[in-house]
């Protein structure tokens, strides 16, 4: 369509020192990968926007703005898509375009409530948007995604963040008469560098284990019950035993979380989805059955250090 | 799939990996290199192979990743020249614990992490405990052990070691992988299905080394380091020794106890051994697996100390020669502590687990008679206490089946101090060693046992004797088996002739040579008897036979001869050293002593002729004689006379119609002749020696000899015999210094010798009578050819007589008897023409003849003796 249609303008957006802000690489359902900029909370999205004529045409419109959206995108019709930011500004009055033109603009200090997030059924997008308007014309928009991450837990004051850091996890199961195990991790809440320590305790040991893993779950879930879509993801799957254990014996856990591509939680993100990473622990018998028990973790990611 | 290919596939793909890896490394692409390193790692998470083929992968997979590490080094020293403070190593260490697989990410940390200390950084010790808590992870019993191998093997030269902290963790990291792979070994044994539980078992046995490698490791540790304040026996006793045995008993299982046992009291030195002796005894060894075999574990222990002292020994030895100072300040263990230790061991042993078979406490007994003889070389309670337990075990076991299988083992208890001492003489009167001996059952095993003792006894240097009864109670108590035993039961093998026999008894029972031998050893035992008093001695000898030796009336006939022969010897000694004391001061005692012991021999060579009259009368016949002969020569004429007597019976009785030899004699020999003949030559023998009989004695004698010897049952044997006895009315020789008893006067009579020389006793007309006899018999030969010998051996005869001055053979008789012998030769002139047998006996007996003539005709040329004579 563009191409029967050519937009007579080319709106170029550029964000300020866009060259050395961080990018973060994304990999699209096509397989390519984006470059997007990193913006956080409250942070003042200011760059500039380029019109530049197409053949040397004076082109009319009756007005440019610049907005800064934030929405909430889903295939699936269990939610409808909403925007939960919207903040505009207008670049520049109806007129007649007949050189190039830059306006600058900035949206001071805003509020970004939400990250970033591209999952199976949903998407979560900042973006700027540029909008040309004509006459009796469509609009000519130009959109640039910004890439939004929070670096201290939106639902924790540091405080109790703190205080569950302490916390450990431990956890007692088993299968009457056949197997007994307790697990330990020394907290439930990571960083997303951090490293998952913990130990696995066994009391009884009647299965024929052949070996152990644990693995992490993704799991994102799209509106609320009962219209609910739930999509699980295994990220990691790491064997952390070889060979069946005997009474009294205690396996080390130890999985770095940096090396992978995770993404905080986010419960009930404007009421619309959620997104939970769950570590399931996996025994494996000789015949090849699984007994697995998961429990969630949060990650969030690490303050930004000043 | 087969195993052996799965190996080879295996080893290809590590051999393609590995290429890659290498490829990759010299292009300097780390991360590939370490993805192709994780791809032949997996190779190793297989558990299709045996531990055999497991370790042709692992071994394959230590060199590449030794290249790995080189790699590693040198990448990290160029990289630190260029800055001071880089984390590469540490970087890859997280790097790789990504993998997925635990067997090659723990296979890459422990590469990397050695790696990173042997860079000497800072976190050596934490990459350390952190590589061994990872290794928990592997709890595969294979997989396992081969992991923390590797582990140690990687540490090898890099253990932390600059101060005691740094020490203390290593030997905690240590013991705690020791721990870890033993658990892992012992689990092996409960893998797969319960039928393959013999394979596991030799599987195992071939994985052992790996555990006892880091036992190994430790002792080498703990003899590197050194620090002030530090003295390893102390650090071995407090921390290692605990750590491990506990680990020993708790893992339960016979095969891991007996060789980590054994393993322990290999690698570290013995003075640590001696000071934790109580606990690894009491502590350790009792609380063991019931299956294990204790007895090797001590045997073991005792090998061990055994060869310590040895060691010991020589170098003390050989620094004594370097310096005396020096020498002299080496410390020996308490050897007494020792051996109460294993002592106390052995009954609580005995007190817990009584129905141990008897095999495994004599084991032990043994080692511990070992441990004894070595430490304490001297020291017999310690040996009769273990006889003691051993009497004990022998008597609860004596209803068990396998009593003939341990037989051999209280034999080898038995037996093992005997080749020890110079003198068991002490160790045979240990009470409980012969309360042991006395329990055994099987008369074979007392053979052989007393048949080394005797021979130890023979052969000993020291040559002890004998010298009291108890002396002999405790030596042929052991022996009386010997003694007893006979050997008439007989064996298709020996009937056969497979084993080696002797005929004895005419001809009639076999022995074996084996008995024979025995039976010898003990006559040779009966040589130790001694006692400075002779008339101890005797009474020492008539006790043993009294005691002993009268067991088997079947074996006298081996052991009696020598016992006599014994008793005559110390009679004759004591009598001598008699008469010489008598000579000085009045006289005692003695004679009726001497006396006694003269009856009390002739009663054993009684006993003897009681039970062996058939076959070895010639035997006692002999014994009595040489014992009359002693008599006589310690003037005891009324024994002397009575032992003759009995000579006389025994002759009568069994001599006399025995012709067992006469057959193969050729008569014309005068050596030879039936055994009654050779008898009566023999009684002339001792007869002429006799110097203190009254003279009536004497001639009751000589006459009752001279006319048995004439009624021989062959005409050659009582004319020799007859001429042979007329040496008897004629003494040439004294013999003894003062004036013989025998040529007295007697009362109202007139002397008989009228010669210059009265000391001697002379009867010239008996001795003629003697000779006309001997011709008189002589001829009535009916062989011409033997009467004709015996004429002119009577010839030889007179020629004697003649020469010895006899008045009664003068030249005349000589000169018929010549005359005869010369007309009898004619008649053989023809015979003598023919060429045969017969005459060349005749041409014997003429040649004999003539030799005869020509001596006396020489004789009577230089010497102008034998006058008269014609020749």
């Amino acid at each position: 369509m563009s191409f029967f249609f050519k937009a007579p303008l080319d709106i170029e957006i550029r964000l300020d020192s866009e060259n050395i802000r961080k990018h973060i690489n994304i990999k699209t359902t096509h397989g390519r990968t984006e470059s997007l900029p990193i913006y956080e909370d409250g942070e003042t999205v200011k760059g500039e926007v380029t019109v530049r004529l197409k053949e040397g045409k004076a082109v009319e419109h009756v007005g440019i703005k610049v907005q800064l959206l934030g929405s909430i995108e889903s295939p699936l019709d269990v939610i409808s898509s909403s925007e939960f930011l919207s903040l505009a500004t207008e670049l520049a009055s109806p007129a007649v375009l007949s050189n190039s033109e830059s306006y600058p603009f900035e949206f001071k200090n805003v509020e970004k409530q939400h990250e970033s997030y591209r999952g199976k059924n949903v998407k979560l997008r900042y973006f700027i948007r540029v909008v040309v308007s004509r006459k009796n014309k469509l609009d000519i928009t130009r959109e640039k995604e910004l890439w939004v991450q929070q670096f201290s837990s939106p639902q924790v004051s540091p405080d109790a963040i703190a205080n569950t850091l302490k916390l450990s996890v431990k956890m007692d199961v088993g299968i009457e008469q056949c197997l007994h195990i307790e697990f330990e991790y020394l907290k439930s809440r990571f960083l997303l560098k951090e490293v998952i320590v913990g130990r696995i305790h066994f009391f009884l040991v009647r299965l024929k284990i052949k070996h152990m893993e644990i693995s992490l779950i993704r799991r994102e879930s799209v509106g609320t019950a009962p219209n609910q879509a739930v999509e699980s993801d295994t990220l990691v799957q790491f064997e952390i035993m070889d060979g069946a254990p005997v009474k009294g014996e205690s396996i080390p856990i130890r999985l770095f979380l940096g090396g992978y591509n995770l993404t905080p939680t986010y419960k009930d993100v404007n009421k619309k989805f959620s997104v939970r990473t769950y570590l399931s622990l996996v025994l494996i018998d000789e015949d090849a059955r699984r007994y697995f028990k998961q429990s969630e973790i949060i990650l969030y990611r690490e303050p930004k250090e000043n | 799939m087969t195993e052996s290919s799965a190996v080879t596939g295996a080893l290809a793909n590590i051999r393609q990996q590995s290429k890659l890896m290498k490829e990759n490394l010299h292009d300097g692409h780390l991360l590939q290199a370490l993805k192709h390193c994780s791809n032949f790692l997996n190779e190793l998470r297989t558990s299709a192979l045996s531990p055999k083929q497991y370790y042709e992968l692992y071994m394959a997979v230590y060199d590449l990743l030794d290249i790995l590490s080189d790699f590693l080094l040198e990448s990290n020293r160029s990289k630190q020249a260029k800055s001071a403070n880089t984390a590469f190593l540490t970087d890859l260490y997280e790097l790789v614990q990504y993998s997925g697989n635990i067997i090659p990410r723990l296979y890459m940390m422990i590469v990397i992490g050695t790696t990173h200390m042997a860079t000497k950084s800072s976190s050596t010790k934490e990459i350390m405990k952190d590589m061994i808590e990872m290794c928990r992870g592997v709890q595969h019993p294979i997989r396992g052990l081969f992991l923390r191998h590797h582990l140690s093997q990687r540490l090898k030269d890099l253990y932390p070691m600059a101060t005691v902290d740094d020490f203390n963790d290593t030997v905690e990291f240590l013991i705690t992988n020791f721990i870890e792979m033993n658990k892992l070994w012992v689990r092996l044994q409960h893998q797969g299905h319960s039928s393959e539980r013999e394979l596991r078992y030799r599987e195992r046995k071939e994985l052992k080394i790996l555990v006892g490698s880091n036992l190994v490791r430790l002792s080498q540790v703990v003899d590197d380091f050194s620090a002030e304040g530090y003295v390893p026996l102390q650090f071995y006793v407090s921390k290692i020794f605990p750590a491990i045995t506990e680990q020993i008993i708790q893992c339960r299982d016979p095969l891991a106890q007996l060789y980590l046992i054994d393993v322990l009291i290999q690698i570290f030195p013995d003075e640590f051994h001696f000071l934790t002796l109580d606990s690894l005894l009491s502590d350790v060894f009792l609380e063991l697996h019931p299956m294990l075999e204790k007895d090797k574990l001590v045997e073991t222990l005792v090998e061990r100390f055994v060869l310590y002292h040895k060691y010991e020994d020589s170098l003390s030895s050989e620094t004594q020669n370097l310096s005396l100072e020096e020498g002299a300040k080496k410390v020996q263990p308490a050897p007494v502590k020792f051996f109460q230790s294993f002592v106390s061991f052995y009954q609580k042993l005995h007190e817990m687990e009584p129905e141990l078979p008897a095999a495994c406490f004599i084991a032990i007994l043994s080692s511990l008679i070992k441990l004894s003889l070595t430490f304490e070389p001297t020291n017999y309670e310690n040996l009769n206490t273990i006889y003691k337990f051993a009497a004990v075990v022998l008597r609860d076991d004596s209803s068990d089946q396998d009593v003939k299988t341990t037989a051999s083992l209280w034999l080898e208890l038995l037996e093992a101090p005997i080749d020890h001492f110079s003198s068991i003489k002490e160790l045979l009167k240990l009470p409980f060693y012969h309360a042991l001996f006395s329990k055994i059952q099987e008369p074979e095993l007392l053979r052989s046992l007393g048949l080394r003792i005797s021979q130890k006894l023979v052969s000993s240097a020291t040559k002890e004797q004998l010298s009291s009864t108890e002396d002999i109670d405790d030596v042929f108590k052991y022996l009386s088996i010997l003694i007893a035993e006979t050997d008439s039961k007989s064996t298709t093998s020996k009937d056969l002739g497979v084993q080696k026999t002797v005929l004895i008894n005419n001809n009639e029972t076999r022995v074996s040579e084996a008995f024979l031998h025995t039976q010898e050893t003990i006559c040779k035992v009966l040589h130790l008897i001694n006692h400075s008093d002779h008339f101890q001695c005797l009474t020492l000898l008539f006790y043993v036979r009294k005691k002993y030796l009268n067991a088997a009336f079947e074996n006298i006939v081996f052991t009696y001869p020598t016992l006599v022969t014994r008793m005559t010897n110390c009679i004759r000694h004591a009598g001598y050293l008699a008469s010489r004391r008598k000579k000085v001061e009045a006289s005692d005692q003695t004679d009726l002593m001497v006396t006694s012991n003269f009856k009390n021999t002739s009663v054993v060579i009684d006993e003897l002729y009681k039970y062996h009259r058939e076959a070895d009368s010639e035997l006692v016949f002999k014994l009595y004689l040489n014992l009359a002969s002693v008599a006589d020569q310690l003037k005891q004429e009324t024994i002397a006379y009575e032992l003759f007597n009995q000579c006389f019976i025994v002759y009568e009785e069994s001599l006399l119609l025995n012709m067992s030899q006469s057959n193969l004699v050729n008569p014309h020999e005068s050596m030879g002749g039936s055994l009654s003949y050779q008898a009566i030559l023999m009684l002339a023998n001792r007869l002429q020696q006799l110097r203190y009989f009254s003279g009536e004695n004497y001639e009751n004698l000589i006459t009752k000899l001279t006319l048995y010897g004439s009624k021989l049952l062959k005409k050659q044997d009582q004319c020799r015999s007859v001429y042979y006895c007329a040496h008897l009315w004629w003494w040439v020789d004294p013999l003894i210094d003062e004036p013989s008893l025998t040529v007295q006067p007697r009362e109202g009579d007139a002397p008989i010798s009228e010669g210059d020389n009265n000391s001697l006793y002379k009867d010239p007309k008996r001795v003629l009578e003697c000779l006309q006899k001997s011709l008189r018999i002589a001829d009535s030969c009916m062989d011409p050819k033997l009467l004709l010998k015996l004429f002119v051996d009577i010839l030889n005869r007179c020629l004697i007589f003649n020469d010895y001055g006899n008045s009664s053979v003068d030249f005349r008789y000589i000169n018929g008897l010549i005359e005869l012998i010369k007309s009898n030769l004619t008649n053989f002139e023809e015979d003598l023409r023919n060429n045969d047998d017969e005459a060349k006996l005749i041409k014997q007996i003429q040649q004999y003849f003539n030799r005869t003539l020509r001596y006396v005709r020489n004789r009577q040329e230089s010497e102008g003796s034998l006058g008269g004579i014609i020749v």
